[in-house]
């Protein structure tokens, strides 16, 4: 009799995305397959409390967020740059050829504080909806939007997409970004 | 393409935002017609590249050490 829902099946289809946010995350391929890795790990250990039917890659997502920031915290007390040191890491990424195209926007990441950045990559590349980002953070929902809005601008600064003087005074960037999230809905475009 | 400008950011500018009125489909405007505002085309750009970065990371085979880690599951339940 085969199972109604395939844990190892489920696991193996979260991993390639699991990995574009570590490697996102982290900017270090390397860490990012130790991160995934220790995230099975635990998802395995713990897949009791997994109720099939629930969103299992928000789960997921979350664990590996978790360890992130627990191991992310442990760095810190050895490296003083976090910044820098994640700076750094860009340089060594493997498989340099596939990453060329983004370059750009690799160093734009690295350069955004780290709540806004796994915001933005929660909500904008892996698509999900600010309250699933909110849970996997474990914050409020209008602090995820304020994050990603607040990414999405310095993203185009940085990007030089933007003048930063184009975009006006902050109350009505602020603002009219916030009339964007709202219109936009759940898990919309970023 | 008139459209209601909320309140909220009427008062905030204190003058019209109509450069930030979205544009309802980017594609298919006339390329004559002069740029959409930059908001809007800077946060699709950045949105194509993010999910495009995604896409491109997400492709990338899956190393050995976690297939494997997976396949020793199998063997555990059976």
């Amino acid at each position: 009799m085969k199972p109604a829902f395939n844990m190892r099946e489920a696991l193996l289809g979260a991993v390639p995305s699991l990995r574009a946010f570590g490697i996102s995350l982290t900017g270090d391929v390397d860490r990012a397959d130790d991160l995934v890795q220790d995230t099975l790990l635990r998802a395995l250990a713990n897949v009791d409390r997994f109720e099939p039917g629930t969103n299992l890659n928000a789960w997921l997502f979350t664990i590996l967020r978790n360890l992130f920031h627990s191991e992310y915290r442990k760095r810190r007390r050895e490296v003083e740059d976090a910044d820098g040191s994640y700076a750094a890491t860009l340089r060594t990424a493997p498989d340099q050829h596939a990453h060329l195209d983004f370059e750009d926007l690799r160093t734009a990441l690295a350069r955004l504080p780290q709540d806004q950045r796994e915001a933005v990559l929660l909500v904008g590349a892996q698509g999900f909806s600010y309250e699933d980002a909110a849970n996997i953070c474990g914050c409020a929902v209008g602090t995820i939007k304020s994050r990603v809005n607040r990414a999405r601008k310095r993203l185009a600064e940085l990007m030089h997409l933007v003048d930063a003087d184009d975009l006006g005074t902050d109350g009505l960037t602020a603002a009219a970004l916030q009339f964007y999230a709202g219109e936009s809905g759940a898990g919309a475009t970023i | 393409m008139q459209r209601s400008i909320p309140a909220k950011i009427r008062r905030a500018s204190g003058r019209p935002a109509v450069s930030f009125i979205p544009q309802t489909d980017l594609a298919l405007r006339d390329p004559s017609l002069p740029t959409p505002t930059l908001d809007r085309t800077a946060r699709d750009r950045i949105g194509r590249e993010l999910r495009a970065m995604y896409v491109d990371l997400a492709r990338q085979p899956i190393p050995q050490r976690l297939l494997d880690l997976l396949g020793k599951l199998e063997e555990t339940k059976g």
